[in-house]
């Protein structure tokens, strides 16, 4: 945020004092072929609130994950795996073992839309080695199983198959 | 200042990889050249832009992929790339390109970019404050900027620029441009999450004369912006095939980022 200097002591003040209170934001525009939505995540203290719609999905449960890397050159490859500074196994987002990125599932409606409210505690928009800037924000085909599968990916990805949409994290 | 670059390339022969070698080596700009043929991974210590590169790596007949960049001590923070136009960036026109910002010590930020479907002559190049493209580029903010100063260009100290303030970028008469430049005020890691956006006219770098000279150079409509992602550095990513679905590093390049396209697993 561009902030103007006055040479008022008063107003200088004031504006110190809302620079320091103010949340940290961050957005995500999901804007593929069918998928669209956008996604808003606001740092309050320790939390971080996920909140937004996306629409043009598929009715059901669908993985939703922060990728390491917001790289989309070279597609999936370049987002990396599931955001994971702390070198732990895939979980659901209520699981100690977790990776920081593994938000769960969000569930579509009859009519493919979602409206997300999350609340996360391990996801950052200021501790560096917890940060979610310049990351990938991915939305799977399919179901993410929490780690609870016997799949070979269950322990990874939570097998939660292909891609269907996905945006960069950027500041707002 | 150089720097490395670390691709994937398909390698079939023995002759085939000399002869990779020897035309990088030719090149002038390229300080080393370094093929693994084993893993496919081909290092190239050079002061060109990478898309230069990788065009002469394909004119000899080689599929290639870049895998990260930048020093071999660096951690990931000090690479990032942005996609402007396309289905994760934004632009109005046909405009699509790639950004890349490579951070070689505490000073000196790299700027390496190829950017295609621009109108030939000059284009003000610039970092916004935002990352915010849910209504295009007119979301992105201001200029970015630490110190409070007026518009200028890349060449001021950083108390007569903006932060983000990168000058102007030519495009030559096919509308591309492929430039590589350094600069001393941009660092990396204050630049993660923002954007990258290209102008319509040129940027006067503050010299103008009227009051929109010094905020943004008279540059002009935001013709494409793309948000500025971490991305691997020099042997930090070790994939070659996507976790979630199978998809291989060699396939990524005709893949649409997602939707449909992707649905069928390897
Ligand atoms: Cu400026
Ligand atoms: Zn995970």
């Amino acid at each position: 945020m561009k902030m103007v200097i006055k040479s008022s002591p008063f107003i200088f003040l004031t504006l110190m004092v809302a620079a320091t209170t103010q949340e940290k934001q961050a957005i995500v525009v999901l804007n593929g072929p069918t998928v669209k939505g956008n996604i808003t995540f606001v740092e309050n203290g320790n939390r971080v609130i996920i909140r937004g719609k996306v629409i043009g999905l598929n009715k059901g449960l669908h993985g939703f994950h922060i990728h390491e890397k917001g790289d989309l050159s070279n597609g999936c490859v370049s987002t990396g795996s599931h955001f994971n500074p702390d070198k732990k196994n895939h979980g659901s987002q209520t699981d100690r073992e977790r990776h920081v990125g593994d938000l769960g599932n969000i569930e579509a409606n009859d009519q493919g839309e979602v409206i997300i409210n999350i609340t996360d505690e391990r996801i950052s928009l200021s501790r560096s080695k917890y940060n979610i800037l310049g990351r990938a924000v991915v939305i799977h085909a399919d179901v993410d199983d929490l780690g609870r599968g016997n799949e070979t990916d269950s322990l990874t990805t939570g097998h939660a198959g292909a891609r269907v949409a996905c945006g960069i994290i950027g500041t707002l | 200042m150089s720097t490395n670059v670390e691709f994937a390339v398909q390698i079939n022969s023995k002759s085939g990889a000399d002869v990779l070698k020897s035309t990088l080596k030719e090149l002038s700009g390229v300080d080393n050249v370094n093929l693994f043929p084993e893993s496919g991974i081909l290092v190239v210590k050079s002061s060109l832009p990478i898309s230069v590169l990788q065009e002469k790596i394909e004119s000899v007949g080689h599929k290639v992929v870049i895998k990260g960049y930048g020093g071999i001590e660096q951690d990931s923070l000090q690479a990032a790339v942005a996609i402007v136009g396309g289905e994760c960036g934004y632009a109005d026109t046909k405009l699509q390109g790639v950004v890349r910002f490579i951070q070689a010590n505490e000073s000196q930020c790299i700027i390496d970019g190829t950017v295609d479907g621009l109108s030939p002559g000059l284009h003000g190049l610039h970092v916004h404050e935002l990352g915010d493209i849910s209504d295009g580029c007119n979301s992105v903010g201001d200029h970015f900027t630490i110190i409070n100063a007026p518009h200028g260009g890349p060449e001021n100290d950083k108390m007569n620029r903006h932060t983000g303030d990168l000058g102007n970028i030519t495009v030559d008469e096919n509308g591309r441009t492929q430039f590589r430049f350094i600069d001393n005020v941009l660092k990396v890691w204050d630049i993660i999450g923002r954007t990258i956006v290209i102008t319509e006219n040129a940027d006067d770098l503050g010299k103008g004369t009227n009051q929109q000279s010094l905020i943004d150079g008279n540059s002009g409509k935001k013709l494409g912006c793309g948000i500025i992602a971490r991305s691997a550095g020099l042997f930090k990513n070790d994939k070659k095939i996507c976790a979630c679905d199978g998809v291989s590093v060699w396939d990524e390049r005709n893949k649409p980022l997602a939707g449909p396209g992707r649905k069928y697993r390897l």
